[in-house]
């Protein structure tokens, strides 16, 4: 599955040139940033739209060494694919494919490889234009931010317990255009033979899921250029219950703020237990020239507390350098404290 | 293998990348950037006679931000916070420390510092020092409701004093190194204002040694004097006073404990409390270079008081930091965060108040000596020297202003929920007085019926709106006394009544409408509008017209979002309102006794249905009499009773309230009809304007009056700030200064507006006349090169001479100023830091204050000046790393500008944005 993902993004990637042919103002095929020329609201953007498609893929490989224990450095290698195909105004298909390969260094730990579609999804209306909005396909239910843009390695240790759920769905969403969205989805697991993605190691949560809804209410207000209140909550039929508040905000220069806040009040097997809890700050900076800023902390109550602080710097427009510096402290196994420092490549359409 | 092959592929494909996907760049046009600045008129008496409508005058000398402060000395005030991040920080130099004698006594010591700012960017710094002791002890305890008893007493100095960059600059230039680094605490405090979000405000904790000075800096000699600064106040004050309470939270159930508990640790209180309370306070404010101003205050309350609350206070952060010294485990105990869903006071109570004011000349012998005298309370110097100069004509150079004995009933509340990181609260101060004022024309009366109503929203992003309405009524009366009076003076009751003043207008009703906003945008601008014509019947056809949202930047949003991708549908934020900058307004109405009496002689059916088109309800349905008295309409109290609740929260909903308050305030239309006497008819001004919609209740008197007879004002302030594009930015800055007025002019000022007036020049944001303040008129950017005329850099003799590119252009900056010395230097004060937004630093890259000789005079007598200076480039008296690398890489950059005389008195600060990258200037995105 892994090659399979490489593979097409090498074969995208190498073809781009080729496939990026302008049909007027209008580029058809675009990659990386995918922009239209026009305003679609406008009689002229309209006559501008004809069948579009994007193109995104990034290919990477990051280094991570543990200060104190080195037996724990690894390596990682991943690779990101996304495609979009826009009919019409109203008709998309779009997906994103996700492949990574943590292997160890040291002594401890072994290679550990995951390649997944992360959704495929056929999207009746758009963002731009339509107030009501219907995605369905296999696809992460609307619940929460979920959003990150920390290095690879730190990602792969995130509990996304938080923001889980059946992996096809529905979702419904209305859009004011102006100020405010609520999305309703339904998700099932019937027609997956697959247990909990992305289950957190050490934990022995993988029994299917069955059927979820979620809603998501976002509201927008006019603080610090434009600022969001999103509150979700999620209701498993076997039991789960998630509520999440987050507040995010970005700038004129699209330098991201984020705060999130998720409780997750069952098990998926329906048997209470004492909640758990992640608050994620997160700051992502916009691209200043060649280089940004990220930064992120994470406090799962009872698991860890850990951050990074990521500096990122372009060699060309399409190769990154990724330089952080992560702590990590557990507060469930061994109640260490390890730092981490992290260095990295990456390669983007 | 594998591995070896899978990084060799990245660097290939990171070589093959081509920029021709990358986005075309296209190349501005030099230009320049330059602003115009409007001179708003700060003449302190209107041209049409109109007054500005000042506080009352109890709140001596005081900023309307710390009015309540010095009232009650409560830790009630309301930091100007921008964020969260400001109260981590600024709590530093706030420190409590009780002294235990026995379990119910201790000896309480604070020092704390409150920093406002002021419309003109300036803020006001008050550090506070309290010392007393207190005693409170539980006598019983009836039902679980303990019944306490409380004393205390305090003796309290404050020194309030303006601060402003350009001033603290320039005062680091004259202090010796270790002050200097004392004052920025070892250049943490420049360190983290480079780093801290745009809210952090250095002034709130630089120079620490001043507020632990405060205790030792009340003037009581000519020099204490002299070392305050221009502007400042010094004041110090008795006050004590003794309670008894009870809790009557105590008598919850279990239940209800457990409940609160469980939400969130959360508690109930609600103590009632008899108390009477004493105060005595001097004031001395430094009006100018050689002018003191000396106030006193005594103030005696008797009341009772209630303040439910249902709170707790969590730590944030605690144990975030720790540290251990040998044997010695500290742990930070956090900051303190109040979260308090219910927090209500109301008090009623009878004031007695006694306060006067003298001024002295600080050069005359004669009144020096009377100023030492007053400042330790003897005032027996000072109106000697007084009449001295008014009946000999011997030139002592001792001043009364005024006296006034005033005898208060007051109602006093306090409403709002405090999440903090959302607070919305109201006050509330309603009475009526008997005043007696002594001037130096003589002595004369006033009764006098006020309500102040003042609603503020603050939330941690953007800091706090406030919105406060005015309403006072004044009678000009006279005593007389009954010609058989012998019995009452005997036994000690009351043996005056009032009569009205021989006089056309004998009564008049002035209501005010004040609103500040630190943070607006164009859905607050609109509604701001609305409010301000709904309470003046003005329609402000000329006020700038601006879109809700920027279009340019809705269609750049629609051409990228077209494309989004559903995972991030969470954070693609609509285009939000525009934001705009400060705001300000300022509306004035004034009805005669002329249309006050038409107002009641209004028939009742006229004033239901205006009421009713106020509250939008249906004025046809209230205008009649039956269908008033029916039982659908009867049916519309149950919304107001229903819906009290929410009061707790400070929420009111002015349609379910319209019936109770329309109700209640032609009850008292009706009543005055038929009233004669000024005692009667202030009670009954009293009632009607003991309102919680006052703005509802402007509108009716104005709709019942006649408009055209009703004297009318609005000013507006605007501050454009902030990311909005250059021409949302000069639209908006085009509503500063502007004025609207209809009707006929203002009255000429009585003497109590008059005293109103002249209290109103003691607001801190203006330390001198404003006419001795300099200001900016216009500022030009533009680029160009080094003159040729420099033929090289060196600075220092043992330094290598640099090499100048003569093709390199630099920022150059031309600011006129008017107000300045053209013989002398000015100081200019300049800050540079990136635009826009940054979320976690605001990247201030320089900040100085530079001392620039004037080019030229605009006219042989104008004494409009232009100072000229390089921003960027070897020239650039602002030059470092930070900034030179700024420079280099391009970017968009604010700069702030102020200018000065001396250091002490600086103008309003000025800013413009503007592009500048590879030496091209143009305008800001």
């Amino acid at each position: 599955m892994q090659r399979f993902w490489l593979k097409l993004a090498l074969l995208t990637w190498v073809s781009s040139p080729a496939l990026a042919q302008s049909n007027g103002s209008q580029r058809k095929i675009m990659f990386g940033t995918c922009e239209l020329s026009l305003d679609p609201a406008t009689p002229e953007g309209r006559e501008n739209l004809g069948v579009l498609s994007c193109i995104k893929a990034s290919l990477g490989t990051e280094l991570v060494f543990v200060s104190g224990t080195p037996e724990e450095n690894s390596w990682l290698k991943y690779g990101n694919i996304y495609g979009g195909l826009f009919l019409t105004p109203w008709l998309a298909v779009q997906a994103r494919g996700k492949a990574t390969d943590q292997i160890p260094l040291g002594d401890v730990g072994e290679e550990n490889r995951n390649a997944r579609t992360d959704y495929a999804v056929v999207q009746i209306g758009n963002p731009a234009l339509q107030r009501v909005r219907m995605t369905a396909g296999r696809m992460r239910l609307p619940f929460g931010v979920d959003r990150t843009e920390a290095p690879e390695n730190y990602r792969v240790f995130e509990d996304r317990r938080f923001w889980q759920s059946p992996e096809h769905g529905a979702a419904l969403t209305f859009d004011n255009l102006t100020s405010f969205q609520a999305d309703i989805g339904y998700g099932t697991n019937a027609y997956a033979d697959r247990t909990i993605p992305d289950a957190p190691s050490g934990t022995d949560e993988n029994e299917p899921l069955k059927t979820a809804t979620t809603i998501r209410i976002m509201a927008d207000f006019a603080a610090l250029d434009g600022s969001r209140l999103v509150l979700s909550g999620y209701g498993g039929k076997d039991g789960e219950r998630r509520m999440g508040a987050a507040f995010t905000s970005v700038s004129r220069k699209e330098d991201l703020t984020v705060f999130e806040f998720v409780r997750r009040l069952t098990t998926p097997s329906g048997h209470s237990e004492p909640f758990s809890q992640l608050l994620r700050m997160a700051y992502v900076g916009a691209w200043r020239g060649d280089t940004r800023w990220v930064v992120q902390f994470d406090d799962e109550r009872y698991r860890f507390r850990r951050g990074i602080i990521d500096y990122d710097a372009k060699l060309y427009d399409h190769a990154i350098l990724r330089f952080g510096v992560a702590y990590h402290k557990s507060e469930s196994g061994d109640d260490q404290r390890r730092w981490y420092v992290t260095s990295g490549m990456e390669a983007r359409l | 293998m594998t591995n070896i092959w899978y990084g060799s592929l990245l660097l290939l494909l990171s070589c093959l990348a081509t920029d021709g996907l990358a986005a075309d760049k296209t190349e501005g046009e030099d230009t320049s950037v330059n602003i115009k600045f409007d001179d708003v008129n700060e003449s302190e008496e209107p041209e049409d006679g109109a007054f500005p409508y000042a506080p009352p005058i109890e709140q001596l000398f005081s900023n309307p931000a710390i009015a309540h402060g010095l009232a009650s000395g409560a830790d009630a005030l309301n930091r100007s916070v921008e964020s969260l991040m400001d109260s981590l920080f600024y709590s530093i130099l706030d420190s409590e420390k009780n002294f235990y004698m026995t379990d119910d006594a201790w000896f309480n010591t604070t020092l704390k510092r409150d920093v406002y700012s002021t419309p003109s960017g300036a803020f006001v710094v008050m550090d506070r020092f309290q010392l007393g002791p207190r005693y409170a002890k539980e006598l019983w305890r009836l039902h679980n409701v303990p019944i306490s008893l409380g004393i205390d007493g305090t003796v309290e100095v404050l020194q309030i004093y303006l601060r402003t960059d350009g001033m603290r600059l320039a005062e680091q230039d004259e202090l010796s190194p270790p002050r200097r680094w004392l004052n920025s605490w070892f250049g943490l405090l420049p360190l983290a204002s480079t780093v801290m979000p745009p809210s952090f405000n250095q002034n709130e904790l630089y120079d620490p040694l001043t507020e632990l000075k405060t205790p030792f800096t009340f003037p009581l000699d000519l020099e204490g004097f002299y070392s305050m600064p221009v502007g400042s106040i010094r004041s110090y004050a008795l006050s004590g006073g003794v309670q008894v309470g009870a809790d009557l939270g105590g008598a919850q159930g279990q239940d209800s404990r457990e409940t609160l508990d469980r939400v969130g640790g959360l508690t109930m209180t609600v103590p009632y409390a008899i108390f009477k309370r004493g105060e005595h306070r001097i004031n001395v404010l430094r009006r100018s270079e050689h002018s003191a101003w000396i106030g006193v205050k005594d103030l005696r309350r008797v009341g009772h008081s209630i303040s439910p609350f249902i709170g707790t206070k969590y730590s944030v952060f605690r144990a975030a930091l720790a540290a251990k010294i040998f044997d010695w485990d500290w742990v930070w105990a956090g900051v303190p965060i109040a979260v308090l869903p219910v927090d209500l006071n109301f008090e009623q109570a009878i004031a007695d108040l006694f306060d006067q004011v003298y001024e002295y000349d600080m050069r005359n012998p004669s009144a020096r000596e009377a100023y030492e005298a007053a400042v330790k309370g003897d005032f027996v110097p000072s109106k000697l020297r007084y009449l001295d100069q008014k009946e000999k004509g011997v030139d002592t150079g001792v001043t009364f202003h005024f006296a006034r004995v005033q005898d208060r009933k007051e109602e006093i509340s306090r409403n709002g929920p405090n999440l903090a990181v959302y607070r919305r609260e109201r006050k509330r101060d309603h009475g009526e007085a008997e005043i007696e004022i002594t001037d130096p024309d003589g002595k004369f009366y006033i009764l006098e019926s006020s309500l102040a109503v003042e609603d503020k929203n603050w939330d941690v992003l953007v800091g706090d709106e406030q919105g406060r309405v005015n309403q006072s009524v004044e009678m000009k009366v006279r005593r007389v006394v009954p010609s058989n009076t012998d019995g009452d003076l005997a036994t000690g009751h009351a043996s005056y009544t009032y009569a009205f003043e021989a006089d056309p207008d004998p009564y008049r009703l002035t209501m005010s409408l004040s609103i500040q906003d630190r943070y607006l945008d164009t859905v607050e601008y609109y509604e701001y509008l609305d409010d301000i014509r709904f309470f003046t019947g003005l329609d402000l056809e000329t006020t700038p017209k601006i879109r809700l949202r920027d279009p340019e930047v809705e269609e750049e949003r629609r051409r990228s979002i077209y494309f989004a991708e559903p995972t991030n549908e969470a954070v693609n934020v609509h285009v939000t309102p525009t934001y705009l900058g400060r705001f300000g307004a300022q509306a004035t109405l004034s009805f005669s006794t002329q249309q006050l009496e038409r107002i009641i002689a209004t028939p009742e059916d006229d004033m239901w249905a205006s009421f009713a088109r106020a509250f939008g309800a249906d004025d046809n349905e209230w205008r009649q009499e039956d269908v008033r008295h029916s039982f659908a309409h009867q049916l519309n109290w149950y919304k107001s009773f229903f819906l009290f609740p929410t009061r707790l929260l400070n929420i009111r909903i002015s349609q379910a309230d319209a019936i109770k308050e329309s109700t209640q305030a032609i009850k008292e239309l009706l009543l005055l009809k038929t009233l004669t006497t000024p005692q009667d008819k202030l009670d009954a001004f009293n009632r009607l304007l003991d309102s919680d919609y006052p703005r509802h209740l402007a509108h009716v008197l104005l709709d019942l009056a006649n408009p055209a007879d009703v004297p009318r004002r609005v000013t507006f302030s605007a501050q454009p700030k902030g990311a909005a594009r250059h021409e949302v930015k000069t639209a908006y800055g085009k509503l500063n200064g502007m004025v609207f007025k209809a009707g006929p002019v203002f009255p000429e000022p009585t003497r109590y507006a008059r005293a109103k007036t002249k209290l109103a020049n003691f607001y801190l944001d203006q330390p001198r006349e404003s006419s001795s303040k300099p200001h900016i008129l216009t500022i030009e950017v533009h680029a160009k090169p080094v003159p040729a005329s420099v033929r090289s850099l060196e600075e220092e003799p043992d330094t290598n001479v640099q090499e100048i590119d003569r093709n390199a252009r630099h920022v150059f900056v031309t600011v006129t100023a008017s107000g300045l010395n053209k013989d002398a230097e000015a100081k200019l004060y300049v800050r540079v830091a990136q635009a826009g937004k940054i979320k976690i630093g605001k990247l201030e890259l320089a900040e100085k204050v530079l001392q620039l000789a004037p080019k030229e005079a605009i006219g042989a007598t104008s004494d409009v000046l232009t100072y000229e200076f390089y921003l960027t480039g070897p020239l650039s008296p602002l030059s470092n790393f930070m900034l030179n690398q700024a420079v280099g890489s391009g970017d968009e950059f604010l700069v702030t500008l102020g200018v000065s005389r001396d250091g002490t008195v600086w103008s309003d600060e000025r800013a413009l944005e503007f592009r500048f990258e590879k030496g091209r200037l143009s305008p800001a995105n």
